[in-house]
């Protein structure tokens, strides 16, 4: 067997954040926009607040009563339809390019000799990581939108009065500097904590999926015990979390009030000595409040977009692999040589699987399919799960292939038959069944060399004898005198119904002759056949 | 149970009364904590007031023409208020989620506890992924909202109603100002909820439909490659990740476009308050500062409420689950308790005209069966013939509608919460679990040292590749561990089975899906445990059968024939024929 590893991907292709930024650039551009009017806006809200106090509640004027409320409605106006066009613009092409991402990663990876890797990590590849990849987006606009709302902020404050605006924006950075300096503190709880809660939800799941075996042992307590060791580890996690959340939430209390504090001291005292209005007073401490929102968001869109970078350097990696090299050709001396129309038996070590498909040599260059010895189904009906192996404007009857693969009598007692829908990849259904299903679609595939690989593993004797007699009769009979079937397989129902044997053996020749002659010439098939 | 009973109850949702009694009861155990957890939140949210309606004091001392030390003295009022509620707001939090992670631990521990004695044969198939999902989706979810939004949810919520309440102190007209915002939130959510309900929940399963065709692909991507399907596949996942992004587009326009909702109480409140303060501040009824204090008091109220309004959803999906949690806990209410007996019964076995129906299907039909101590029996028969369902019987796991079994005498119920129980059944299906092998086969018996493991294990012939694995017993196994062949994981399920050592051992097809070369090992390691106790072997390869003390043949519900390998060869009935069709192929 050939190992082969992903090769890493040549360089040739850009970065993916670059890619989707690019691919997106219309939409990024415009969220981009539209945040920053919105972030303006709020930031315009405490002004508009002491504008309306200053110019209406001050003076006691109707019209400017009504000009300022006619203000603050303008104000929300554009606040909300900003906020509405940036998160339809930005997370719109976070969803549009996330499934493009998907779609071309399914592409990638169900091409043959793809990834080696295992589903579960392209599974998440094309969940998770498809989606953060995605959030480059969100990054790029946010922080252009963000930084503007800064920008609006100090202007405001530097416009009421010079030395107010540095003192306080001096005093708003430096606080939120300090407030992130929390932030690597609590995600790393928070991490731990997420960790230890799916590690639970994984046991939860896992003695579930094996409850009849703690059933039939009566091992309930102990598994119980062991859920509880888990959930407790998780509750310890998440009161360390939470401690370092409320410690967050306290020092997040504690910054604004300390820019609260000296924006009130400042500003009240260059009120009273009248350099600014009482307006230009609200108007100052609610923007120093402010200040804070841009400061945090910058460190959060910070955060979306190092994740962002780190789904899009795995989901990059995949999409540049190269294919793996095929599977190296076995030596000459090593192939066996069908003959069109036989039936033949091959007994062979469990390891051995992928060379004897790779010996084998089809007649003339016959189309020959091997069915895999797992029974993956599909989602879909049974009748659709049966036809995958033809083309789709094939209509022909599965009947035959059904009634050869001992598969008959379990269809028909579903519900809809044929069309019955198959939930969780079949996985509902007994092995027995799952494996006739699948030998059902590998005879319904009606190949000139059908390859079958322990296919009656999970049935009953019984069965195994009505299944042995299908597949020879079908395969064998008169309709089709030119069909070569082979299956490997150490089941003497199986081995009795062929033309010939083959023993492959692993440092040695291998061994032809019929069942029959090899029972009772070798002692060693015998053993291995009949126990 | 009786037989008037249903047979294959669906799990219940608990109702909302059910939930907050179970909350209760569960809180009642950290009675002083909690209380004092809702004294300190209030204390912080009180002294959060303080600020704005310092503020509207300086207003007023500015406008009035005041002393610079009476500014000074309430920006210190300012900054020392602020300071305590930033103290009071980190202890009540971290009370809080010191509250929610001890409750949420001891529900789910519950939960799962219940869940794994909720007698198996009650629960129709659809019921154990229910099962599942709750004790692990479900837990997940609540255990999510309880980590990220319990605290703060606390927190808005009490800033709220204080705020409000010292409006109200402040002035009450100010206050029923900035109360006209609330119809507008009430009825916007109203009009949004019951809306965003089956989008969120279509989104969530076009999630499911697409993890379900992208799974289904990677998984079976050797079929796939075999059939030359790869086209028709990734046509399937385009198009499911299509159909869940055309609904995630339907879901952000539906969420955004109600947004406004949001903004429009906000702009309601503030012009509210500013229009009736100017008509207060006119007629001398209040002065600027108050008005000033008020308009940044509901100016406060914007995130705290939008915290409160946009994790609604949140919140309901949580109880929801809630309700799907608590429920399995109602369903186990009604478990007897039975206590552990400690002595080991002898190896007789009997069930006495055992009847069972799956829904109008008659699976069994007056079954009786008597198996002597250390007797060897083989259950031969086809598919569907109902051998399963009488091993699961007679193994206590599921209560039969009529007839009853009995081991070494006493009804099997006697011996629910035994363990290790004295009648073991290795079923068809098979499992490892996740994490060090030792702690799987330890299963079988949780008092067994380590060399009991080994012992075990050597017993069935498993030592050899267990000593090749990379750290021996101690390799963790099943899910992301060390991936096990299908004879390895019938070695471990016999494994635990031996250090239970039960009086009976029933092995239904235990062996079926190694192959043929692997499945004459395994019986030779079945044979191992069986030794030396009464044994019952659904036997999948006749020559399992062939040395069996005695044979039963099932067909239809119904023991039909039973004798010894040679007396049932030569009585020529269906096992006789089930032989020659098998020893065909000798």
């Amino acid at each position: 067997m050939v190992t082969s590893v992903p090769v890493p991907g040549s360089t040739k292709r850009e970065p993916l954040r670059r890619e989707i930024l690019r691919r997106q650039r219309p939409r990024v551009v415009g969220s981009a926009l539209c945040l920053v009017g919105h972030q303006s806006c709020e930031a315009l809200v405490p002004v508009a607040i002491g504008l309306a106090i200053d110019a209406a509640v001050v003076s006691g004027s109707v019209p400017l009563l009504t000009l300022s409320l006619a203000g603050i409605a303008l104000l929300f106006t554009v606040l909300t339809m900003c906020y509405r066009w940036f998160a339809r613009l930005a997370q719109g092409a976070v969803i549009d390019e996330s499934h493009a991402l998907r779609a071309e990663l399914a592409r990638k990876v169900l091409t043959p000799g793809a990834s080696r890797r295992k589903h579960g990590e392209l599974l998440v590849i094309a969940s998770s990581d498809a989606d953060q990849s995605a959030d480059s987006i969100i990054w790029v606009s946010g922080l252009v939108g963000a930084s503007a709302a800064l920008a609006v902020s100090c202007g405001v404050l530097l416009s009421i009065d010079l030395r107010l605006g540095a003192i306080l924006i001096a005093t708003a950075v430096v606080v939120t500097l300090a407030l992130n300096a929390l932030s690597p503190l609590i995600s790393r709880r928070v991490g731990d904590q997420q960790e230890s809660l799916a590690g639970a939800s994984a046991l939860a799941t896992d003695l579930m999926a094996g409850l009849r075996v703690l059933h039939g042992l009566g091992a309930q307590d102990n598994a119980t015990a062991r859920y509880r060791t888990v959930s407790h580890a998780a509750e310890v996690a998440g009161i360390r979390a939470g401690m370092a959340k409320s410690l967050q939430q306290g020092a997040s209390v504690l910054a604004g009030t300390i820019v609260l504090a000296v924006s009130v001291g400042v500003a009240g005292l260059l009120a009273l000595d009248g350099a600014i209005t009482v307006g230009a007073f609200v108007a100052a401490v609610g923007a120093a409040q402010f200040i804070a929102e841009p400061l945090t968001a910058i460190g959060l869109y910070l955060q979306v977009g190092a994740s962002a970078k780190a789904s899009a350097g795995r989901m990059g990696a995949v999409l540049a692999e190269s294919p793996a090299p095929a599977v190296e050709q076995p030596s000459e001396d090593s192939r066996i040589d069908l003959k069109p129309g036989e039936f033949v038996g091959i007994v062979a070590e469990p390891g051995d699987l992928d060379r004897v498909a790779a010996a084998l040599r089809s007649p003339d260059g016959a189309r020959m399919h091997v069915e895999p010895h797992r029974a993956d189904l599909f989602a879909g009906s049974i009748a659709e799960n049966l036809a995958l192996g033809r083309a789709d404007t094939d209509p022909s009857d599965p009947s035959d292939a059904v009634d050869a693969a001992g598969a008959r009598e379990f269809i028909d007692a579903q519900p809809a038959g044929l069309d019955e829908r198959l939930r969780d990849r079949g996985l509902t259904l007994s092995g027995g069944q799952r494996q006739r299903l699948a030998l059902a679609r590998a005879l319904h595939t009606d190949p000139e060399v059908l390859v079958l690989v322990e296919p009656t593993t999970a049935v009953d004797s019984m069965t195994e004898n009505l299944i042995a007699d299908g597949i020879r009769e079908l395969r064998h009979g008169e309709a089709r005198p030119e069909r070569t079937t082979v299956v490997v397989t150490s089941s003497p129902v199986l081995l009795a119904r062929t033309d010939r044997v083959i023993i492959l053996r692993a440092d040695d020749d291998p061994i032809d002759g019929t069942h029959h002659e090899l029972l009772a010439s070798h002692d060693s098939y015998r053993t291995r056949i009949l126990g | 149970m009786t037989a008037t009973e249903p047979q294959h109850v669906r799990l219940p949702l608990a109702t909302a009364g059910e939930v907050r009694q179970a909350l209760r009861h569960y809180v009642r155990s950290h009675r002083v904590l909690t209380a004092t957890t809702i004294v300190l939140a209030a204390a912080a949210a009180l002294s959060g007031l303080v600020a704005p309606w310092a503020i509207g004091l300086m207003v007023d001392a500015v406008l009035s023409g005041g002393e610079r030390s009476e500014i000074i003295t309430l920006a210190a009022w300012v900054a020392g208020a602020g300071a305590l509620s930033a103290v009071l707001t980190a202890v009540s939090a971290a009370l809080v989620a010191r509250v929610g992670q001890r409750v949420l631990a001891r529900m789910r521990e519950d939960v799962v506890s219940t869940a794994l004695r909720l007698p198996p044969g009650q629960l129709e198939e659809a019921g154990r992924g229910d099962l599942a999902s709750r004790v692990g989706d479900d837990v997940g979810v609540v255990s999510e909202v309880i980590a990220s939004l319990l605290a703060p949810w606390v927190g808005a919520a009490l800033t709220v109603v204080l705020t409000i309440a010292g409006l109200g102190a402040l002035n009450p007209w100010l206050a029923l100002a900035g109360l006209a915002s609330i119809p507008v939130y009430v009825l916007s959510l109203r009009w949004y909820l019951p809306r965003a309900a089956p989008r969120y929940s279509a989104e969530r399963a076009a999630f499911g439909d697409r993890a379900e065709a992208l799974v289904s692909s990677l998984d079976g991507r050797q079929t796939v490659h075999a059939y030359g399907a790869e086209d028709a596949h990734v046509a399937t996942i385009t198009a499911a990740s299509d159909r869940a992004r055309k609904l995630s587009r339907d879901v952000l326009w539906f969420a955004t476009g109600w947004g406004k909702w949001m903004n429009i109480a906000e702009a309601v409140g503030l012009g509210a308050i500013i229009a009736t303060g100017f008509v207060l501040v006119s007629t001398e009824a209040a002065t600027v500062g108050a008005v000033t204090a008020a308009a940044l008091y509901f100016h406060r109220l914007f995130n705290p409420l939008g915290l409160i309004i946009f994790s609604f959803d949140e919140m309901q999906s949580a109880a929801a689950s809630l309700q799907r949690m608590i429920g399995v806990i109602e369903a186990g209410r009604s478990l007897e308790a039975v206590p552990p007996v400690a002595e080991k019964p002898s190896g007789t076995i009997e069930g006495r005209r055992i009847t069972h129906r799956y829904g109008d299907h008659e699976v069994l039909h007056e079954v009786s069966i008597e198996v002597a101590p250390g007797e060897q029996i083989a259950l031969v028969g086809p598919s569907g013939a109902g051998k399963s369902t009488l091993a699961t019987i007679l193994a206590g796991l599921t209560d039969p509608d009529e007839g009853a079994v009995s081991v070494g005498g006493s009804p099997i119920e006697r011996y629910a919460r035994t363990h290790p129980r004295p009648v073991v059944l290795v079923s068809q299906e098979v499992h490892v679990f996740a994490g060090p092998l030792v702690d799987d086969v330890r299963l079988g018996r949780a008092d067994a040292t380590d060399e009991d493991v080994s012992k075990a294990l050597t017993l069935v012939g498993a030592d050899g590749w267990v000593a090749a694995l990379p750290e021996g017993i101690h390799t963790p196994v099943g899910e992301l561990g060390h991936a096990l062949t299908a004879e390895q994981v019938a070695h471990v399920a016999l494994a635990r089975a031996a250090l239970a050592d039960p009086a009976v051992l029933l092995l239904d097809e235990a062996t079926a899906e190694s192959g043929s070369r692997g499945a004459s090992r395994l019986e030779s390691a079945a044979a191992a445990v069986l030794a030396g106790r009464t044994g019952l072997v659904i036997a999948h390869r006749l020559q399992q059968a062939q040395h069996a003390d005695r044979v039963l043949v099932m067909a239809d519900g119904a023991i039909t024939e039973t004798g010894t390998h040679e007396e049932l060869l030569e009585a020529d009935g269906v096992y006789a024929q089930m032989w020659s069709a098998y020893d065909s192929g000798r």
